[in-house]
């Protein structure tokens, strides 16, 4: 027995080894989300400073043989012998995945606050400025399942106090209390599902359509006229693996991806001024890249135009927003001549004003997600 | 390079054991010593040719000292020269700096790794031969393969050459050995990364929040010290198994620390290679015992001042020995009577407390840091709302990891499978059926936690 232990503990050791020189390295790791290390490069100097040599650990964890399987493992072994609520900062409810809620941010929270509000001053003062907050997940969950969540009324508090600092006229359309639902998000990402948008976007635009400063008479007809334009439901994926599945690694079936059309958005034209080209609304081809919700309008990209071929004379909504805002722009797209898509997180107004001609007068929504705002560090104002 | 490590578990470590088991006898010593020059030169290049020179300068003087004797003194001032350079310069001189207000220079330099315990090693070597304990070794190999030797090179135990020099010139590696060996390896890599890494994240949760009230701080330290007990006796146990393979009796470090009911007891049983060494090699040729109470008193002060400053370079070091060398003076002198007499619970109670109270000064940054978490645990700490939400989450969380660390740190498994094995055929029967699958299902999901894991260096590293 002793001489067994130790001729397959050696064979176990070496054959794994051995597995891991032949097989393909592969590039990216789907479920994770990202680039995977490659051989790293063999130099004197990097030889010399140890680089070489944490590089290589790298690597070889990176290209280590059934590696998902066993992040699998490692995820089980936690949740179930070890009986930890969260696994590399991930819980599990029933078959949804939740991401743990770091500590309320004041100071980043302060950040957004300030910085939309100088946004909406020196570039739109003759705008109507408007903000939201998306709640996450954690919002529906956390609390009654005893998983810390961040503090929401703080939140709520420190975006008004800082943005009626520096711009009196704004105003913030609360989305906590529209009706949604821990169902009207992907239990395996983070982000919310388009097809259960469409009460969000109308009431979105009727709050934005209600303020006198709009000057707009016909409101009413627009909206009814534009709420009667059905979406047809359409299923993107069957296997939606969302960021959550991956970086949790917790064994939980994927989500389908449905996304909404019609006539009128399929006429509407979409322009990247990241690209210098149009490209589409609905991107299949993301779907087979490590964030599938990129589906929606190519994720996270910096200037976007979408324009409706239907409202010439009507007005611009320049949307500051995160990758919750890709889903929910094309269903805001009817209401208006065009919406202007602008990411903090890549690139500056200095920038877009280079690119692009933003009406002084345009209709301002800063959407963002309530725990993008709390790492709001990212922003680049 | 680190045992936990993909690399060295699934690179390093076969083909070497492979090599090892072809190469005929007469080579085996500069195979392992290839294969230790290559484990620590691995990852920083330029401390190996320190770690040469220490072997020669060693090598020379042991040779040397048999003719002439001062080269013994000579060398053993070379070391501690060396570690002093190395390891006290930059503290010093930050000191310096700060007391002269700027005139002092700061010299700052990355510790070359393992160096306090490859030295003590060579100073051992040194000392016994001058004092005639063992021959000099005349086999440069043989030698440097002993101050080399990959499984107990960066955080020890520190082996005395008495202990391994029949091994070194004439070792057997059989299979018997191996298997043991195997297994004393895979406890060791599972204490470390299954148990000691899991505690270090809530370790460092705890660490990185502002308030924390009372309990919190409790619970902060008996997770760290949990954490070091394992993560330090962890690579005990892999080195003690990976000498096993090699066919090397590599002498225990750990022996249940926590379960002592003295602070005289607790010593014998944690960093025991350490402790025997300050004994024999500064507390005896001081005096030892044999001397008067005042003079006595002053040694047991320098060794334990010496022993905390051996395990890092900073004053809360300094304080933490010299924390034990109080505790050590009472007890040999007054308490230990007094606690014969108390219930084994409360001599129990006693140690832990004593040795929790110390690994905060071993712990914290900095003397002020210390104070606060002292001050914390005996009701002074402030805390808030957010940081009792994150706080009592996280110790909920791992509950039952520090559960099972606990258990881990006493002898209950290991009786308990010793009266299985006693008393019950069939328990043994099924221990024995099931012991390689345990074994190779814990190298599994020891993998599995390597993979998903940020680096984690072994704690005992940084002396």
């Amino acid at each position: 027995m002793k001489r067994g232990i130790s001729i397959v503990f050696l064979i176990a050791l070496l054959g794994i080894g051995m597995c891991h020189i032949v097989m393909p390295d592969t590039v990216i790791s789907v479920s994770e989300r990202r680039k995977l290390a490659a051989f790293p490069v063999v130099h004197m100097d990097r030889i010399w400073n140890g680089t070489f040599a944490d590089d290589m650990e790298t690597y070889l964890l990176d290209q280590f043989p059934l590696r998902d399987s066993l992040r699998k493992v490692q995820a089980q072994t936690e949740q179930k012998a070890f009986q930890m609520a969260d696994v590399n900062g991930y819980y599990q409810i029933q078959d949804g995945i939740y991401e743990v809620a770091d500590q309320t941010q004041e100071q980043y929270l302060q950040y957004a606050g300030v910085g939309f509000g100088k946004i909406a001053e020196q570039y739109f003062p003759e705008g109507n400025i408007y903000y939201s907050i998306i709640p996450d997940k954690n919002y529906f969950v956390a609390e009654q399942n005893g998983y810390p969540s961040m503090d929401y009324d703080k939140i709520e508090m420190i975006m008004q106090q800082n943005m009626k600092r520096q711009t009196l006229k704004s105003q913030y359309i609360d989305l906590f209390n529209t009706g949604l639902t821990m169902d009207d998000y992907y239990r395996t990402d983070l982000h919310w599902k388009q097809e259960c948008l469409i009460p969000a976007a109308e009431y979105l635009i009727e709050n934005m359509y209600d303020q006198k400063e709009h000057g707009l008479e016909n409101k009413d007809v627009i909206l009814q006229d534009t709420q009667e334009q059905a979406f047809d439901i359409a299923v993107a994926t069957e296997a939606f693996a969302g960021a959550y599945l991956g970086a949790s690694s917790f064994s939980v079936q994927p989500d389908t991806l449905f996304y909404l059309d019609n006539d009128l958005l399929r006429r509407c034209t979409v322009y990247d001024y990241e690209k210098k080209q149009e490209v589409s609304m609905y991107q299949y081809d993301k779907l087979e890249s490590v964030d599938g919700y990129d589906f929606y309008l190519g994720g996270a990209r910096a200037l976007l135009r979408l324009d409706n071929p239907e409202q010439t004379d009507g007005r611009t909504l320049v949307l500051f927003r995160d990758s919750f805002g890709s889903s929910i722009a094309p269903l805001m797209l009817p209401y208006y001549k065009e919406i202007i898509m602008i990411d903090l997180r890549y690139v500056t107004m200095e920038y877009c004003q280079t690119q692009i001609a933003l009406p002084r007068d345009a209709d301002v929504l800063f959407l963002y997600n309530a725990s993008m705002l709390n790492h709001a560090n990212s922003f680049r104002f | 390079m680190l045992f936990s490590s993909i690399t060295f578990l699934y690179f390093f470590l076969p083909v070497t054991l492979v090599i090892s088991f072809l190469t005929p006898k007469k080579y085996k010593n500069l195979v392992l010593l290839i294969a230790s020059f290559l484990f620590y030169g691995w990852s920083s290049p330029g401390y190996l040719l320190l770690l040469i020179a220490v072997i020669l300068t060693g090598y020379m003087a042991g040779i040397v000292i048999e003719k002439r004797h001062f080269a013994g003194g000579f060398a053993i001032g070379l070391f501690v020269l060396c570690l002093m350079i190395c390891k006290y310069v930059p503290w010093l001189s930050k000191l310096g700096n700060h007391v002269t207000n700027g005139i002092v220079p700061v010299y700052q330099w990355v510790l070359p790794i393992g160096i306090s315990f490859y030295t003590f090693q060579m100073i051992s070597y040194v000392y016994d031969v001058s004092q005639k304990r063992i021959q000099a070794e005349k086999n440069l190999i043989h030698l440097a393969t002993y101050i080399s030797m990959f499984p107990q090179l960066i955080a020890g135990p520190i082996v005395r050459y008495e202990t391994v020099q029949k091994e070194m010139q004439n070792r057997k590696m059989t299979w018997d050995q191996f298997a043991i060996g195997v297994r004393r390896f895979i406890i060791g890599l599972s204490k470390k990364v299954l148990l000691a890494d899991v505690l270090g994240e809530l370790v460092a949760a705890l660490r990185a929040m502002d308030g924390k009230n009372t309990a919190m701080y409790w619970y902060f330290m008996i997770a760290f010290s949990l954490q070091l007990y394992l993560d330090f006796s962890g690579y005990s146990d892999m080195a003690i198994g990976l000498g096993g393979m090699l066919g090397f009796t590599i002498p225990e470090n750990f022996r249940y620390p926590f379960i002592s009911k003295s602070i005289t007891e607790f010593w014998r049983r944690w960093h025991i290679s350490l402790s025997s060494w300050f004994r024999d090699y500064v507390y005896i040729p001081l005096g030892g015992n044999r001397v008067s109470l005042g003079r006595w008193m002053v040694n047991m002060l320098i060794v334990w001042g010496l022993s905390g400053l051996w395990h890092g370079a900073g004053g809360h070091f300094l304080v933490w020995g010299l924390y034990f060398g109080v505790w050590l003076i009472l007890e040999k002198r007054w308490l230990h009577g007094v606690l014969d007499k108390c219930p084994c619970w409360l001599q129990h109670i006693y140690t832990l407390l004593v040795v929790l109270i110390s690994f905060i000064f071993f712990q914290m940054d900095t003397m002020q840091e210390a104070f606060q978490v002292l001050t914390g645990m005996f009701g002074f700490g402030q805390t808030n709302d957010v940081t009792m939400l994150y706080g009592t989450y996280q110790m909920k969380k791992y509950m039952l990891v520090l559960v099972i660390g606990s258990m881990a740190s006493t002898p209950i498994s290991v009786k308990l499978v010793q009266v299985i094995k006693e008393k019950s055929r069939i328990g043994n029967r099924i221990l024995w059926f099931i012991e390689p699958f345990v074994l190779f299902g814990l190298l599994i999901i020891v993998t599995a936690f390597l993979l998903n894991s940020s680096f984690h260096p072994f704690l005992y590293f940084r002396f």
